[in-house]
């Protein structure tokens, strides 16, 4: 068995350390597929471990009483030290999910879609390749229930709950420079054709979606 | 009423104060327009203190932004503010339409531009505060989902479509836990919320012991603090002390957290 | 999340300044407008040269266009600056400003300087106040416990800028108190 060069509970601290890592340089890395697998299988094997030590516990004893002898309570802490760091390693890769999510605005399909060639904007990298299939999974039921919470609560149009929340508003307007191409869009002073390397003087409120999704830069 | 300090602290008069200002929500006043100017003696010059006003001289506006910061700084989630929410989402689409009136109106003068321009402007300062508002609740909802669905108390705090999110979140990231990590497990080893000794629970609450600070709007009873004595915070006073200290008090409106 | 990580452990300046510019301030009007019923209440009528009370936000949505002087407010400027910096530095206690006098200072600074008589000896002498002020601080730090602090006439920007280290300092002092009760009762 591989594992007899390993000490229980290795591949775990090296799965939390990878959050770290990932918090550390504020980057989400790709889903570690290989090793949570490999943890998986550790679990297995304690789990079998255990079971052969209570079985050998129960013919030894006459009628019920088992004392728990320490190699159970090993595999035991092992196995629930294993499952505490898979556990977290998720926790932890869904709120950076989450955080990345409103990053961008809310807006799933430019989180989710497929690097387009040569572009440079951070909301175009390759996240998709990154994520398990329950992420995704995730991270849709997630957006789904935000569209039916501000839906209930905001009354329409009067509201943008995905606007950006950390740059309070203190002039009408801003002057943005266009940094990728996002076709006409409605403003107050009409439609406007929005072209690379164009700037515009614009009412902060009919773009700033698009200076989250990347698409427009603050001047 | 704002507060009048006759001894005073050799402050002249003048200068930002919190002073009483009429608010326009109750009134039936014309789109935008004006009402008589004399019905406004909160004008005038007078000394002012540095203390805070006492809620009841907030304009609604006011309100918001200390529930906001309230809500920013306490560990726990608060009581929703629907009616007021309500309310200033009511004026803001109020004070939209009349823009969009005023704008249409191929008579409003060169003049109207600057007034159309300030409501605006006041009305992005609205929505910017209701959604970082509505945003702090929602982070604060998602990090203790599952606490605040198995606890009635909790739930009693959020409104129908925040409870509904809360339960829908819980049930997402526990499915999400079951499919990408406790299924792949041996049967044994499925249960979501062991109680470990000498691990955190699997549920995390609020921390009530987290330090605040509390500034008191207005005189407050006493509270017990952790080292056994007594406190009667007084108006303007700030401490810094455990959150479930000052809790009774903000829930009350006495103080605020800032 | 839903909250951005920047904004998660503490409030930052611009949310502060936000607040604060709901706060009242007067101005003369070089632009005429008709009273009008605002969110926050109903402002006007500006008649110049009529002096008016605004909140400061409007004050410098006017200023930027050049539509309006600022008033100073009668606390910024440079007498009175001195008295408060003569108290700060001769007496142990912060001496009484109002709670947002960072945020309203910078905001009318920032886009009115020239309505103010000497704006840079104005800038330098809060800049002194804030100096012997955190010096203050620091040493109510000393005077922590797990229980209260009380810390008279401290203002929302120096409150925000101790903030996160005094908070986390009486977290561990709280643990090193209960810690011990814990582990009797676990015995």
């Amino acid at each position: 068995m591989s594992s007899s060069a390993r000490q229980f509970g290795e591949l775990a601290t090296q799965l939390v350390t990878e959050s770290r890592r990932s918090s550390a340089t504020d980057t989400l890395l790709k889903y570690n597929d290989v090793l949570v697998r490999q943890i998986v299988r550790e679990q297995r094997q304690l789990e079998a471990l255990i079971q052969a030590a209570m079985a050998r516990l129960a013919e030894g004893s006459a009628d019920g009483e088992l004392n728990v002898t320490p190699d159970v309570l090993l595999y035991q802490t092992a196995i629930l030290r294993n499952k505490r760091c898979l556990l977290a390693y998720h926790a932890h890769r869904v709120e950076r999910l989450k955080d990345m999510y409103w990053a961008v605005g809310g807006a799933l399909p430019l989180l989710l879609a497929a690097p387009a060639a040569g572009s440079t904007a951070a909301s175009a990298g390759d996240v998709r390749a990154k994520l398990s299939p329950h992420e995704v999974d995730f991270l849709r039921a997630y957006n789904d229930s935000l569209r039916d919470f501000r839906a209930d609560v905001l009354a329409g149009e009067e509201l943008d709950l995905f606007a950006p929340i950390s740059r309070p508003p203190r002039d009408l307007h801003v002057l943005v420079r266009v940094v990728r191409d996002c076709g006409v869009i409605q403003t107050e002073v009409g439609a406007i054709d929005f072209r690379r390397g164009q700037r515009f003087l614009v009412r902060r409120s009919d773009v700033e979606h698009l200076i989250v999704q990347g698409y427009l830069e603050e001047v | 009423m704002a507060h009048y300090d006759d001894d005073g602290w050799g402050m002249p008069a003048a200068g930002p104060s919190r002073a009483r200002r009429d608010t326009a929500m109750d009134v039936d006043d014309p789109p935008l327009v004006a009402r008589a100017a004399d019905d406004e003696p909160a004008r005038a010059p007078r000394r002012v203190d540095f203390r805070p006003p006492p809620p009841s001289a907030e304009t609604p506006f006011e309100q918001l932004l200390r529930h906001w910061m309230n809500e920013r700084h306490a560990p726990d989630v608060l009581h929703a503010q629907e009616g007021l929410l309500a309310r200033l989402l009511d004026h803001i689409k109020k004070q939209t339409d009349d823009v969009a009136l005023l704008r249409a109106d191929p008579d409003s003068s060169e003049d109207e531009h600057f007034r159309i321009m300030l409501v605006q402007t006041e009305a992005e300062r609205a929505r910017f505060a209701l959604r970082a508002y509505i945003r702090t609740r929602l982070h604060k909802i998602e990090k203790y989902a599952r606490y605040i669905v198995e606890t009635p108390e909790m739930r009693e705090r959020l409104t129908q479509a925040e409870l509904e999110h809360a339960q829908r979140y819980a049930a997402l990231t526990e499915s999400h836990f079951t499919r990408a990590v406790l299924d792949a497990l041996p049967e044994e080893q499925r249960g979501l919320d062991d109680n470990v000794p000498f691990m955190p629970p699997m549920i995390s609450r609020p921390d009530k012991t987290r330090a605040v600070f509390a500034h008191a709007l207005v005189q407050c009873p006493p509270v017990h603090l952790p080292d056994g004595s007594s406190m009667e915070m007084e108006r303007g006073q700030i401490s810094l002390t455990p959150y479930h200290v000052i809790e009774q008090l903000l829930a009350r409106g006495e103080v605020e957290l800032v | 999340m839903a909250l951005p990580p920047s904004l998660r452990t503490s409030v930052i300046p611009a949310e502060l300044e936000l607040i604060a510019s709901e706060q009242l301030v007067e101005i003369i009007p070089l632009v005429a407008m008709e009273r009008t019923a605002f969110i926050s209440g109903a402002y006007g009528p500006l008649r110049p040269p009529v002096k008016c009370r605004v909140p400061i936000w409007m004050a410098t949505n006017l200023k930027l266009k050049k539509k309006c002087h600022i008033v100073p407010p009668d606390w910024l400027n440079v007498e009175f600056l001195q008295g408060r910096l003569l108290l700060e530095t001769t007496r142990p206690e912060f001496s009484e400003m109002p709670f947002r006098f960072a945020e309203i200072a910078k905001v009318l600074l920032d886009i009115a300087s020239e309505d103010f008589q000497e704006p840079d000896k104005i800038r330098s002498l809060l800049k002194d106040i804030r100096e012997a002020r955190q010096a203050k601080s620091r040493e109510g730090l000393s005077k922590l416990d797990h229980s209260e602090l009380s810390l008279p006439n401290l203002s929302s920007m120096e409150i925000n800028e101790i903030r996160p280290f005094f908070v986390r300092s009486m977290g561990v002092l709280t643990q090193l108190v209960r810690d011990p009760a814990g582990r009797q009762m676990e015995l």
